[in-house]
């Protein structure tokens, strides 16, 4: 790909010849070249395979507001690596200023929680997990694990899952608080659902992209990787289901 | 008869101009329609348009749809093989 300007280093980036990327090194470039839906996903990998890597690279290269509870979350691995607890004595304290919206409680764990000096039910770790990877839908929990109801108003209101509420709203009105719940399951949670970006923001913007067709098909495509035939939808779910299973 | 469709498309979409093609091609893909969005981008990314080559590789690293699992393996790369 012969170009010239942002566009070659965009190409350069995400598509080099030969040696497989460094996903950090992606994540700097696709964001100087204005692409913070691919930045996203670089950082994404970058959290499954490299841990303290993530956590250097938002030293040099703060990540995106929306992604702050990655680095919070894996400051605790920088600890390990290297010996040092600065960088999750920062991280806890912008983790404690942190609003309490969808990031401060995916990132609780019981040892984070332990750090900030947070004494955790059962019922706030579970919530923990099920906005950090989706919940199960169906999966029979105990009584104080059943996040259900705590997770419908959070994702309500939430900046992160309004996309889907405008899908819930167009396709599902009656029911939005359950359709988005669901689809924010089906998603994968949180890291699931800032991965559904522009392919190229250059020439389609995010908010174009999340209010067209082909946002609710790529809904429908990450939706059936999920193991479908595990989960039992809940009352009011059927219409999320009928929503992404539409032709 | 898909072959030839897309050699259709191939032949007669560089007669639009280039940034009204590219932004027709966009939103078919938008609207879902990746049979008239696909060979439209790329005869715009054969031209030597970036952004369509861009976005049609973009496009390829993202799970097939069922357009494109459709497609033979020579119309997959006559899309695709600039990108």
């Amino acid at each position: 790909m012969a170009q010239a300007g942002p566009k070659a280093a965009l190409a350069d980036a995400l598509f080099p010849d030969g040696a497989l990327a460094d996903n950090a090194k992606v994540a700097e470039a696709v964001r100087d070249a204005g692409e913070p839906g691919q930045q996203a996903r670089a950082v994404i990998m970058l959290a499954d395979q490299d841990q303290r890597g993530l956590v250097e690279y938002d030293a040099a290269h703060p990540l995106p507001a929306s992604m702050r509870w990655l680095v919070w979350s894996f400051a605790w691995w920088a600890t390990t690596y290297t010996g040092t607890t600065a960088a999750m004595t920062a991280a806890l304290a912008e983790a404690a200023a942190a609003p309490d919206g969808l990031q401060r409680r995916a990132y609780l764990s019981s040892g984070g929680a332990e750090a900030l000096g947070v004494t955790l039910s059962p019922f706030d770790l579970a919530l923990a997990r099920d906005l950090r990877s989706g919940e199960v839908l169906g999966f029979r929990k105990d009584a104080d694990q059943d996040t259900a109801a705590s997770m419908e108003p959070l994702l309500m209101a939430a900046p992160e899952s309004a996309a889907l509420r405008a899908a819930c709203t167009a396709g599902c009105a009656g029911m939005v608080p359950a359709c988005t719940r669901t689809l924010f399951s089906l998603m994968g949670g949180l890291t699931g659902v800032i991965s559904l970006t522009s392919p190229l923001e250059a020439a389609i913007d995010q908010s174009r992209y999340e209010a067209s067709p082909r946002y609710l098909m790529d809904l429908r495509d990450a939706s059936v990787r999920m193991a479908r035939d595990k989960i039992t939808p809940a009352p009011g779910a059927s219409c999320a289901f009928a929503l992404v299973d539409a032709p | 008869m898909r072959g030839l469709c897309l050699a259709v498309m191939l032949v007669c979409a560089p007669v639009v101009s280039a940034a009204q093609g590219l932004d027709d091609a966009l939103s078919a893909w938008l609207a879902g329609d990746d049979a008239t969005a696909l060979p439209m981008l790329a005869a715009i990314a054969d031209g030597g348009d970036a952004t369509a080559q861009l976005m049609l590789a973009m496009i390829d690293l993202r799970y097939p749809s069922p357009y494109i699992l459709a497609l033979t393996p020579k119309a997959r790369r006559a899309i695709f093989r600039k990108a």
